[in-house]
């Protein structure tokens, strides 16, 4: 007699698990990267043009490039972390040549976008721009986008040695532009250089994703399906851009130390300077835990990975389990321990640092603050960095949008209330990221045999 | 407990004379030929005044194929449900409510695996709870994951983990697609199960929610046919289970499998008004699965016979040996071919005639053809596909049966209405069928001759003797006509279950 109970076995069988994205290890460079190289190369052509430029075209020239960084990062913030997903999954699927093809999408419809938004702002506000630094200007924005946008493509397919190459090559053009352009044309093209360097830049980059997605690749719009299936990524790349920079913005409008360099486009170099250094403390933090997570965390998660799908018994899934914890625990201490001893050099050199800089006596307050800041902020990128790897898009989207969320008021309140407080809100907000983001992280460590098996059977 | 007592529906035996019967069939009838399609063709056609519907349970839409069977005219719907229903892990999550009551499912799944409960107690619960909580509300619930882990861990936490997963997640899927599909069913007064497994499961669901009578016949034991099925299964790959196993002949996975067969068994036993068995060891076996005795009645498969006289010829000169059955693994054709050495050693002239669908097991009939090959048979064997029995009958002089496991067949029943002696493993009813029933014998002597399972020699013996031996052959042959005509006639079986539908 034909009883089905086991040809419905035989049809049924058991799925492959997926749930720990390769492509959430690289959210935390991609979130920080570009980040890192606006900072670093201002600080670099600071140091460079405050000889050779008036002071007034050298606060202008910065804030001009300030802004175009922020506004690009405010941009694409929203696509930011669905694009690289989704690069990565194609990637990892072997449907390669869609790639290329979301990429052009995604320029096609940033390009309009951004650049609407830049003609907007840098021509309606632009009293003592000349036509030049306007059109520079929204040069640059579009340029960011681009650059922003291939190098989360290609960090996201592990390019990470031509992404670096391309961003060393690219910067090192643009101070050489800069520099050559005002001793040709004078302070007033300075940005024009900048915009011939980040031409550069996006060119080296697109060349070589061209060159290894481009052959016969497919135009689909599959991409927007992302948008439907992972809001929550959507949702928390912009949350976590405004978080980046909503204490900036309130205080280049509000503040009394800010004043106009042109039109609507404030700024406030002292601060922004101190906050800049302090972003750029974060640096060998961020790389040695990336690095120790690669080693440590990624590979304990592949061995747990392989062990799920495989016939393990749950006992040895839970020691996998606990290895991984364990690599992760060790990686955020090494996290810890780099980034506070580069913390606690800086703040020891501090006089030192601020002389060389010409940081003034109260934005050394804010420089201190911004640097505990900064030093809760890489804890909590590096979180967020786990949240992304396990999937657990909702934990990311909650602890962004706290970020920005007590960020955006504590800012707002500093400015009404107490000035000399200002820093305390991206430091609020920081640490509230990192305590919501670190109880995600417990929680779905701690129930990640049943998250995995569970998400993929009714997921 | 409310669902086991046998309720009677208001005004039963006046208007409906004749009440309409829901048949539950699983993975039979229209679609796959076999023993318990072939009954449920016949007792339709036995029938033509009864209205029947027929509710058909199988894995997959695709995999069903054409209706291999003329369905009737009294046949007036065919219901199908497919268990392979992927839709269930994507259904909507019901929020608080849906988590509530998941909470009773997996209370109710609990007490079942600590005893507490008795198998149709936690289906009582189940099917309360899981008709508003969708089966994602379910699995997605923390104490879900706790009772899997429970589970796992009660059985040693020694096989993989991965599969024992996947396994518990279609049990529940499959439970899930049945509890959704039930009230689609097509209503009726009775429902009719033809075994336990889903289609036994689904009449007690029925029985549960809507009242009415629940009968429940078992051709072969569900439970024991999925047992020889698990001994042959590749499919449970468990790698990981190394951990010796001594005086334990199941693995955690067969066990596991075991324990849901036993457990759709129970339910079925439970709720059933009557059951009905073919045969007094298969009564047996199903007290012994948990069946109430005193609900049991047998009823064996009949055969349409002719009142006729001593008129069976016996052509001397003849000596064909016949096989009436589908080509496939249990009915153990090879044992049947490897018999022909010691046939044609004992009776040179033999030959044996091979009938039946070819198509079920490709395979299987593949190497059957080989081994004819290898045995040097070719001109003595020959298979003759899916013909009609009434010719067949006409062209062999013995039936010969060596299947590893039986129901009461046909084909010795047909065999027996035409004159035709039987050699059959002792399987199922066939030492009843050939030796006479035990008990109230009501017709003595042997029609054939009963053999040990995948013994070709024996077989090769047993067939030998008969055709060598007319007188023999005439007086089994006349034994076996007798006994179809007094013990095993269409029309007793038909009055039989008239009873049963209409009491």
């Amino acid at each position: 007699m034909a009883g089905i109970g086991f040809e419905l076995q035989k049809i049924m069988g058991r799925k492959s698990l997926t749930g720990v994205t390769r492509a959430g290890l690289y959210a935390g460079l991609i979130a920080v990267g570009p980040w890192m190289v606006s900072v670093g190369s201002l600080i670099v052509l600071v140091l460079m043009l405050r000889p050779r430029i008036s002071a007034e075209a050298l606060d202008q020239f910065t804030s001009l490039i300030t802004h175009c960084y922020a506004l690009a990062l405010l941009l694409i913030g929203p696509f930011s972390l669905l694009l690289t997903r989704y690069a990565a999954d194609r990637f990892y699927d072997g449907c390669r040549q869609r790639i290329l093809g979301s990429y052009l999408f995604a320029l096609a419809i940033m390009i309009p976008i951004a650049g609407g938004v830049g003609i907007l702002l840098f021509s309606t506000g632009g009293s003592g721009l000349t036509a030049l630094q306007q059109s520079s200007a929204v040069a640059l924005l579009l340029l960011a986008c681009g650059i922003f946008t291939a190098g989360s493509y290609l960090t996201s397919v592990s390019r990470y040695r031509w992404v670096l190459m391309s961003f060393s090559i690219g910067f090192v053009a643009s101070c050489g532009f800069v520099i050559l352009v005002v001793h040709l044309y004078g302070e007033g093209a300075a940005l024009a250089g900048f915009v011939v360097g980040h031409a550069v830049l996006f060119l080296l980059l697109f060349w070589r994703l061209a060159r290894e997605f481009g052959g016969d690749y497919d135009v689909t719009l599959d991409v927007l399906s992302y948008v439907r299936r992972y809001p929550e990524l959507v949702w928390a790349g912009m949350f976590y851009n405004c978080g980046l920079w909503v204490d900036k913005v309130l205080f280049w409008q509000f503040s009394a130390q800010s004043f106009s360099v042109s039109g609507w486009i404030k700024a406030s170099p002292e601060y922004d300077l101190a906050i800049h250094i302090a972003l750029a403390t974060m640096v060998p933090g961020m790389a040695a835990y990336v690095l120790a997570l690669e080693t440590s965390f990624a590979t304990s998660l592949q061995r747990y990975r392989e062990a799920v799908s495989g016939s393990a018994t749950l006992h040895r899934l839970e020691e996998l389990r606990v290895d991984a914890v364990e690599g992760l625990k060790s990686s955020m201490w090494t996290l810890i321990k780099v980034q506070g001893l580069t913390t606690l050099l800086v703040f020891l050199n501090l006089d030192a640092i601020c002389d060389f800089l010409g940081i003034g006596a109260i934005a050394r307050g804010v420089f201190v603050v911004t640097l505990l800041g900064c030093f809760l902020l890489v804890i909590f990128l590096s979180l967020l960095t786990v949240l992304f790897y396990l999937d657990d898009r909702k934990g990311a989207l909650r602890a962004t949008f706290a970020f920005f969320a007590v960020n955006a008021s504590m800012s707002a309140l500093t400015l009404i209330g107490q000035e000399s407080y200002y820093g305390i809100g991206f430091v609020a907000g920081a640490a509230t990221g990192l305590v919501v983001a670190f109880l995600h992280v417990s929680a779905r460590l701690e129930s990640l045999h049943r998250y995995l098996f569970v998400a993929n059977t009714v997921g | 407990m409310e669902l086991m007592q046998h309720r009677a529906p208001v005004g039963r035996g006046v208007a409906a004379h004749h009440q309409k019967v829901c048949l539950l069939l699983e993975g039979t009838y229209p679609y796959v030929f076999g023993g318990v399609s072939a009954w449920v063709d016949q007792i339709m056609h036995a029938m033509p005044e009864r209205e029947f519907v027929v509710t058909f349970i199988g894995s997959r839409k695709d995999l069903s194929g054409e209706s291999k069977y003329l369905l009737p005219e009294n046949l007036t719907a065919v219901h199908e449900i497919y268990l392979h229903d992927q839709s269930q892990s994507k259904a909507r999550r019901l929020g608080r409510d849906g988590r509530r009551r998941a909470r009773k499912v997996i209370d109710a799944v609990r007490g079942y695996f600590a005893g507490r409960d008795s198998a149709m107690e936690m289906m009582d619960s189940v099917c309360d709870a899981a008709a508003t909580c969708s089966l994602r509300d379910f699995w997605e619930m923390p104490e879900t994951w706790d009772l899997l882990r429970d589970l796992y861990t009660a059985r040693g936490a020694v096989c993989s983990f991965n599969e024992f997963y996947w396994n518990a997640w279609n049990f529940a899927a499959h439970l899930w697609a049945l509890l959704g599909a039930a009230d689609s069913v097509p209503q009726a007064p009775v429902y009719h199960a033809v075994c336990t497994g889903y289609a036994g499961l689904l009449g007690a669901l029925l029985k549960h929610r809507r009242g009415g009578r629940f009968l429940l016949s078992e051709h072969g034991i569900y439970v024991k046919e999925r047992v020889e099925d698990l001994r042959t299964a590749n499919w449970i790959a468990d790698p990981g289970e190394r951990v010796p196993a001594l005086g334990t002949p199941h693995s955690v996975l067969t066990e596991l499998w075991m324990q849901f067969f036993l457990f759709q068994a129970q339910a079925s036993y439970d709720s059933a008004d009557q059951i009905v068995s073919l045969f007094e060891r298969n009564a047996e076996t199903q007290v012994e699965f948990g069946a109430d005795r005193s609900k049991i009645e047998i009823v064996p498969n009949g055969v349409p016979t002719v009142p006729r006289g001593m008129d069976v010829s016996v052509n001397a000169n003849r000596k064909v040996a016949g096989f009436l059955g589908r080509i496939v693994p249990i009915k153990d054709v090879k044992t049947l071919l490897r018999s022909m050495s010691t046939l044609q050693a004992l009776c040179p002239a033999a030959e044996l005639l091979i009938a039946g669908p070819t198509d079920e097991d490709p395979s299987y009939y593949r190497e059957c053809l080989e081994l004819v090959e290898s045995l040097g048979l070719e001109g003595k064997v020959r298979f003759l596909g899916k013909v009609a029995a009434s010719e067949f009958l006409q062209e062999i002089d013995v039936m010969v049966l060596t299947s590893l496991s039986e129901g009461l067949p046909f084909a010795l029943l047909e065999a027996f209405a035409e004159g035709i002696p039987a050699v059959a493993t002792d399987v199922g009813a066939c030492r009843e069928l050939v030796d006479g029933r035990a008990g109230n014998r009501s017709v003595d002597g042997a029609a054939g001759i009963v053999t040990a399972v995948a013994e070709p020699e024996q077989t090769g013996e047993a067939i030998a003797r008969l055709l060598n031996d007319a007188e023999l052959r005439a007086k089994c042959g006349e034994t076996g006509r007798l006994r179809a005509v007094k013990d095993y006639a269409l029309d007793d079986v038909v009055s039989a279950y008239h009873r049963l539908y209409d009491c």
